[in-house]
């Protein structure tokens, strides 16, 4: 995830440091003091609440980063033999027996 | 001086390059992405090495995957799903390719012969059916649709998806050994299930026999080889070329393009310039060559099918992995579209945990459940019919920095009409009695943010363009992707509407500025199939 947001939009500061810096300042709000890797799983959704529910006109490009970094985060935990492990899949194959035939209503 | 110079390979402007060069005109086709050599040794099946927006092989970015993509400016939670390289976002598309609802077209019975001329073409052709194209025809059925069997879609009905999928022969869909399902052993969909890692399958096919037909594989190689499968002349191909300025004097118009692998500049002078960069590149390219908007309507009224996807858990096995991703489907009059949607882990768990409501977010052990065996889920597409506003909308970022083609795209969505929403309610509800009458167990609605596959209607026939796709504003520049829709089409999947209008296009050209006849309706098409196109793709060395 670190690698595809850094390559995602290259700048002085990392993509993955101001996401991070974002969700720290979010959960600093949920739990002053704390780090988003400190909280709770709830917190943690607490988190993405608050920042998911920022007003478009003024936070619209925060609205898009954490919108996407946990869809994100899904495609590519899933897309790991250890995602396809879990959703058992058995691997990416040049074909497959599925072919029924032609529908008749 | 050139005839023409299309600006992008992608689903619109190799339609033009080929029909036009079949003509004999000199035509160059310029790609902003990378030309793709060997697709079986440089495409991948793995998601995250093929899909990844970032890093992946299809991306909306330059030929170099050291380099970073391309940037936008998206001041929303959306997904932009795009791709540069020959081929454009028919590398990933699903390939279905249904016509426009006819009431969403003032003049769709004129475009019948041209949307014929494209299935030839292409070809388009009924889907072959896998388990999960059974079970939903049969619950759609159960839930009281009938079968449309037409092309023109005239009432509520559920079919087998058109698409642009050749239908399997030999072993193709009836194996998963490698060894026997190279060509010609197999031939069209080996139902790898892989529909938006590109298709290089089947193995050692004719690149213009291969199952998928991105214009990769149809359109471009038959410009590429006009002069042999037509009387006509080759067009020329020119990948990693971003054209920055398109300009406009006299009778003359030229296109600056930069080399994205050196950075050098060129120019090429042609009569006539047809832009098919895509619904948000185009007018960023129309606004950053400072051409005439006299009535500011570039740019703007942006839709895209408001996509929304409902998944459902089965207890048995769907086979939602295997086939191609999408084939079958059923529409809706009036409110749009809904469609069957397989696809391997990876994709499918994106689609479960997007969505403008965090609570509706599929996430930790649900997820997990859900995703606990991918072959027994079932997920349908919701393309909504949805309405041209002006707030929604492509301008030039004053936000963002710009990069080395100019001031970058801002694309806004700003609002939907009640009409939209109410469209894509309705459509949420069938898929879910479709899901229901297919035994579901459990049943989620993602309400998905702005997920942007179909993106059209930003340079609008009768706001930017003319019914011809011409210019209003500038004589001798047309426009050949989906931005020209006037409309969202009434839900359908634009792709085919948007080969069929760059076919009418292209003859309009021929007819308008080189003294031409027109051909479709009057000539037989050559199937990018056919035993000619093969022979010149081989000839070729493509």
């Amino acid at each position: 995830m670190t690698r595809t947001l850094d390559r995602f939009l290259p700048g002085p500061q990392p993509l993955s440091a101001t996401a991070a810096a974002i969700l720290d300042g979010a959960a600093a709000q949920v739990k002053p003091g704390a780090t988003f890797a400190q909280l709770s799983r709830t917190q943690k959704a607490q988190v993405f609440d608050t920042l998911e529910r920022l007003p478009v006109e003024s936070a619209g490009s925060i609205r898009f980063l954490v919108g996407n970094l946990q869809d994100l985060t899904a495609f590519l935990a899933y897309s790991t033999p250890r995602g396809h492990r879990l959703a058992r899949y058995s691997a990416t194959l040049h074909g497959r027996k599925d072919f029924r035939g032609y529908w008749r209503a | 001086m050139r005839d023409v110079i299309v600006v992008g390979a992608g689903g619109g402007g190799p339609v033009v390059a080929k029909e036009l060069a079949a003509r004999g005109l000199d035509v160059l086709l310029l790609e902003a992405g990378p030309a793709w050599t060997d697709p079986e040794r440089e495409w991948s099946h793995d998601e995250n090495t093929a899909n990844n927006p970032a890093t992946g092989i299809f991306r909306f970015g330059p030929g170099d995957r050291t380099q970073a993509p391309w940037a936008r400016d998206l001041p929303q939670n959306c997904f932009v799903w795009q791709t540069a390289g020959v081929g454009g976002s028919t590398l990933h598309y699903f390939a279905n390719s249904p016509r426009a609802m006819p009431e969403a077209l003032p003049d769709y019975a004129d475009l019948i012969p041209y949307y014929e001329w494209v299935e030839h073409t292409l070809p388009v052709q009924t889907a072959a059916m896998g388990t999960k194209e059974e079970l939903f025809l049969r619950a759609a059925t159960k839930a009281g649709l009938p079968t449309q069997t037409s092309k023109d879609i005239s009432r509520a009905a559920c079919r087998p998806q058109q698409n642009a999928i050749l239908q399997p022969q030999g072993t193709a869909g009836k194996t998963s050994k490698a060894k026997q399902l190279v060509y010609p052993r197999a031939k069209g969909c080996t139902f790898c299930g892989h529909c938006p890692q590109g298709c290089f399958l089947p193995l050692k096919a004719p690149l213009n026999l291969k199952a998928k037909r991105s214009t990769h594989v149809s359109y471009v190689p038959m410009a590429l080889t006009a002069d042999r499968w037509a009387r006509g002349r080759a067009a020329t191909l020119v990948p990693d070329a971003f054209a920055v300025k398109v300009n406009a004097e006299g009778q003359t118009r030229s296109v600056t393009w930069r080399n994205t692998r050196t950075g050098a500049m060129s120019t090429d002078e042609a009569k006539v310039v047809v832009l098919s960069a895509g619904a948000l590149e185009t007018p960023r390219l129309w606004l950053n060559s400072g051409l005439p908007n006299p009535n500011d309507q570039v740019g703007r009224g942006l839709t895209d099918h408001y996509l929304d996807f409902v998944v459902a858990r089965f207890s048995h096995y769907t086979g939602s992995t295997k086939g191609a991703t999408s084939a079958a489907r059923a529409e809706f009059p009036g409110y749009g579209c809904i469609e069957q949607a397989g696809a391997v882990p990876g994709l499918q768990a994106q689609g479960l945990t997007d969505s403008n409501e965090p609570g509706r977010r599929v996430l930790g052990a649900r997820l997990r459940r859900f995703l606990g065996d991918v072959d027994k889920l079932m997920a349908i597409a919701v393309i909504t019919d949805d309405d041209v506003l002006p707030q929604n909308r492509v301008t030039l970022s004053d936000v963002m920095t710009p990069d080395a083609h100019g001031p970058i795209a801002r694309m806004e969505i700003r609002g939907r009409t009640q009409r939209t929403l109410a469209n894509r309610d309705f459509l949420v509800a069938r898929a879910a009695e479709i899901l229901r009458a297919a035994g579901a167990r459990e049943i989620v609605r993602m309400n998905w943010a702005s997920v942007l596959l179909h993106i059209h209607t930003t340079m609008r026939m009768g706001a930017v363009v003319s019914a011809d796709c011409e210019s209003l504003a500038v004589e001798r520049i047309f426009v050949a992707d989906n931005s020209s829709l006037p409309n969202a089409l009434g839900g359908p999947n634009p792709t085919l509407t948007t080969q069929a209008l760059a076919t009418r296009t292209a003859e309009r050209i021929f007819v308008r500025y080189f003294g031409g006849d027109p051909w479709v309706g009057r000539e037989s098409p050559v199937s990018s199939i056919d035993d000619t196109v093969t022979v010149a793709v081989f000839a070729a060395g493509l």
